[in-house]
């Protein structure tokens, strides 16, 4: 697992809070009790706090849908993707940190994603947000425009990282900041 | 025509709560909509409209009553609101209401990207934060 403090954009250790940190897998319940967590969290900036939940919701059901590995669950209810999250509040800022195993084949096309919703301004996200739902769903039922929700809400560019984990799998790490 | 009732379930998967009403023509959703099969869950609505407009062809108030959702949701209510759009440029009377926080900037313009990419006028209902 990558080391928090390699990450880009955690840099000043002491200014930071953590308010979770989770590793494992992130099925519907543990999505749930985690949302509930944050917004228990973060119940004293309501604003920032209702785009945190957002953006985790986001991220979380990324991981559940994309994430190479995955947890068998015991339901019948197919298999959940696994993932680790934190959350960190600074004096300003909310930081929101998800990892998670990636297949190799899968690089190219999520970091071409983050490069072209990193390059628009907000009128731009918002046009390719409305353009992208006019294509067919990915094969999960997905929405295609699950980044793009997730950097116009944050208003900040999405910052990832990539590290080669072992053969044809990577650590991809994503880290999203949300101002108070 | 039958109504169409969902309780909402959010103690395990967010499933709003879905009233659709054939005698009154009132629909709504409310709560909070993480789902992560939206498409399977908002077919039997879709139905249901497609019925309500073949054969009822009466005045249609569509509520939605949604602060929280996925961006898989999103595109299921584009789907909705679709539909409600068609009925409306053949003649259908048809009122769309978005309950929206006052504060809630990020939902609004949500809203405004469903009157974009679907040209129907969605009513922005402004409610005081709990």
């Amino acid at each position: 697992m990558t080391e928090i403090q390699n990450i880009p954009g955690i840099k000043n250790k002491k200014k930071r809070k953590l308010i979770l940190s989770y590793t494992g897998s992130f099925d519907s319940l543990t999505r749930i009790k985690l949302g509930q967590i944050i917004t228990e969290k973060t119940r004293d900036n309501p604003n920032s706090g209702r785009k945190v939940f957002k953006i985790f919701m986001e991220l979380a059901l990324n991981i559940y849908y994309y994430s190479g590995d995955r947890f068998n669950n015991d339901n019948d209810s197919g298999s959940s993707g696994t993932g680790t999250i934190h959350i960190y509040e600074e004096s300003e800022s909310y930081v929101i940190m998800t990892e998670n195993k990636i297949n190799a084949e899968n690089i190219a096309h999520v970091t071409e994603k983050i490069a072209k919703i990193n390059s628009l301004d907000r009128n731009g996200l918002r046009e390719l947000k409305r353009d992208m739902t006019r294509l067919p769903r990915n094969t999960y039922g997905g929405s295609n425009i699950g980044l793009i929700y997730v950097a116009l809400i944050s208003a900040h560019p999405i910052e990832h990282k990539v590290i080669k984990i072992k053969k044809n799998y990577y650590s991809f790490n994503i880290i999203v900041k949300i101002k108070k | 025509m039958e109504n169409y009732n969902i309780k909402a379930i959010k103690e395990f998967y967010y499933k709003p709560e879905i009233i659709l009403d054939a005698e009154t023509g009132k629909c709504s959703i409310t709560g909070d909509s993480y789902l992560e099969d939206p498409l399977k869950f908002y077919l039997p609505v879709i139905e249901w409209l497609k019925k309500y407009i073949a054969e009822i062809k009466r005045p249609i108030e569509f509520n939605f009553k949604v602060e929280y959702f996925n961006t898989s949701s999103f595109r299921s209510f584009i789907d909705i609101i679709t539909i409600l759009k068609e009925y409306k440029d053949n003649g259908g009377a048809v009122i769309i209401n978005w309950y929206v926080e006052e504060d809630d900037e990020d939902l609004k313009e949500d809203i405004e990207d469903f009157v974009l990419r679907t040209n129907m006028e969605i009513n922005q209902v402004i409610i005081k934060p709990e």
